[in-house]
């Protein structure tokens, strides 16, 4: 096999997460000798003498491999097992029997068990076995990933990440509007990447060379935005003591992105609609007009329309600014963009915090697309954030979940076939895994090989994507 | 002791952890025998066969096969229901313990 993953105990050097192994025996004696056993071998062990809390404790914490006894009071290692495999498809078991024979090897079959071991445990033979199923194990997770579309998503447009039919529609507006010179309002929910957005218009405009200036009329009080958007002359108020233009002259060739524009205020409206009728601006306390030429992009989470009906806001200026009117969907309504979005800053995080996190397990993923993130983007951002600065494992757990995310009971979990339903030679989860990478990348090698971790060279030395599945694994090596 | 019991020693038995360990491993085969007396005066040949089958597992993984073969008899005997052989082999269990103190205060030193 060519292609080794970095796991197992020889990735417990510092800096690195160490396999969390969870013993399973109803004697408490043999529990703590492989707890400790294990632990001095590089993996982080958790011991439970009690077989039917088992499944309770998968629920909240993240392990790479099961390792338990087959003869226990109140459950046997089989129903284990077999309880283990319904919820948690990917997840390793290795059975300990008191004598190898053909039964004890049938019984693991017939469970899906990875491997089973006589006891007393040969430690090295056992500490092998467990560094190939936490490997297999995390590979079938990388599988069962791609399926479920978060891996190899699209390249993002401009910043923008998402696969999800708004998201797309979307991106395909923003392409189209980008080149027309008109007046555009984004509306959306807080957190949804409404300056994002505008950016991307701005940048895919023929202004992208001039500037992008943004900023949030909520922000700043009334008497000092007036100012800010036109300008002003020296000696215009008690602080003018030069003079200083305004944004409108600034961004003079580029873009204006007003956030909030709810908020500005009725007595500055007019002159924002004459900015945009005549083209010109009178910076206060001046006695001439300046000519303009910037686009202007609007914002806001309110109902603007609602506004105007209470007068709150003005008609004419409400339709001046709602040319072309652009919707950011809420992340509720993005379905698995939450996984890629996740996916995206878990990545970020763990670059910049130096940390060894390289995904989500599949019910951290459930519960993230379970919640209804009335933050949006945002609020997943700081949540993935958090969750990789606290988490003690590779991939993200459910515990590692702030408590309003996890104690969402409305998951939908994720129902999608694995395509690992048979025990199968690492090799082939590992050719498995390339093919789907690969296919997931729409053949770009480069990005086929930042996800795998492996050198480029590695994936020209075979074509994958020709290369078709052996029965015998013999005939799947590369070399 | 058998060969094989032997043979098997090879594992984690004198690893520093098993050493860390044995005052508590050697404490619960204590209790273990006690409850062993208790639940062969009241017929109870399931628990019997319980412990026996753990002491079959964990005797050889610290170090002591002899124990190993005690528990494999204690789990067959109370699978049978046999009393005066399971009474037998919990003398035998006695006095492997004091024999095993001795070696883990050896081992210890």
């Amino acid at each position: 096999v060519l292609i080794l993953l970095p796991v197992g105990p020889q990735a417990a050097s510092p800096g690195r997460v160490r396999p969390h192994v969870l013993v399973v025996d109803d004697d408490e004696s043999m529990c703590a000798l492989l707890g400790a056993e294990l632990g001095a071998r590089g993996f982080d062990p958790s011991v439970e003498t009690n077989p039917e809390r088992v499944v309770e404790f998968l629920r909240s914490r993240h392990v790479d491999v099961v390792i338990t006894d087959l003869k226990m009071r109140g459950m046997d290692g089989l129903e284990l097992c077999e309880r283990i495999a319904a919820a948690h498809p990917d997840l390793p078991v290795v059975l300990l029997t008191a004598h190898a024979d053909l039964t004890a090897a049938v019984a693991a079959l017939r469970v899906r068990a990875f491997d089973f071991q006589t006891k007393p445990p040969d430690i090295d033979a056992l500490t092998a076995v467990l560094e190939r199923a936490v490997r297999q194990g995390r590979l079938a997770e990388e599988i069962r990933v791609l399926d479920e579309g978060v891996g190899g998503g699209p390249e993002p447009f401009e910043g923008i990440l998402g696969a999800s039919p708004p998201m797309r529609e979307l991106v395909q507006l923003v392409g189209r509007v980008a080149a027309v010179d008109a007046a555009v309002l984004i509306r959306g929910e807080s957190g949804t990447g409404k300056e994002l957005v505008a950016r991307a218009l701005h940048e895919r405009s023929r202004r992208h060379n001039g500037a992008f200036v943004a900023l949030n009329c909520a922000a700043i009080p009334e008497s000092l935005l007036e100012s800010e958007l036109f300008g002003h002359v020296r000696g215009a108020f008690t602080d003018a003591r030069a003079d200083r233009a305004g944004l409108f002259e600034r961004a003079r060739g580029g873009t204006i992105f007003l956030d909030e524009i709810a908020e500005l205020h009725l007595s500055l409206q007019p002159k924002l609609l004459r900015a945009l009728q005549e083209r010109v601006v009178r910076p206060i306390g001046s006695d001439r007009e300046v000519e303009v030429d910037v686009r202007l992009i609007t914002a806001t989470n309110a109902d603007l329309l609602s506004a105007v009906e209470k007068r709150q806001f003005r008609a004419d200026l409400f339709y001046r600014l709602n040319v072309i009117e652009i919707v950011a969907p809420p992340l509720r309504e993005r379905g698995r963009d939450v996984l890629l979005l996740a996916q995206y800053f878990l990545e970020q995080c763990a670059r910049t915090m130096g940390r060894e996190v390289l995904g989500l397990t599949a019910s951290c993923a459930a519960k993230l697309t379970a919640y209804s993130w009335p933050g949006n983007v945002r609020e997943l951002a700081n949540v993935i954030e958090r969750a990789v600065a606290l988490t003690r494992s590779s991939r993200i757990a459910v515990d590692d979940l702030p408590q309003h995310v996890r104690a969402n009971d409305a998951v939908r979990s994720a129902t999608l076939a694995s395509g690992m339903e048979e025990l199968v030679p690492l090799e082939e989860v590992e050719l498995r895994y390339i093919r789907r990478v690969m296919k997931a990348t729409g053949g770009n090698k480069t990005l086929a090989a930042q996800i795998l971790g492996v050198d480029r060279r590695t994936l020209y030395r075979k074509d994958w994507a020709e290369k078709p599945l052996e029965p015998s694994t013999s005939e799947v090596k590369v070399s | 002791v058998s060969a094989a019991d032997e043979g098997s020693g090879r594992v984690i038995a004198r690893s520093p952890a098993a050493t860390a360990l044995l005052p508590r491993f050697l404490e619960h085969r204590r209790r273990d025998l006690v409850t062993l007396r208790a639940a062969l005066a009241d017929g109870d040949f399931e628990t019997i066969r319980t412990l026996g089958h753990n002491m079959a597992g964990n005797g050889t993984s610290y170090g002591f096969p002899e124990m190993s073969t005690i528990g494999r008899h204690l789990e067959a005997q109370a699978s049978a229901g046999d009393s005066a052989a399971v009474r037998g082999q919990l003398a035998s269990l006695e006095a492997c313990l004091e024999r095993v103190a001795d070696e883990a205060k050896a081992r210890e030193g």
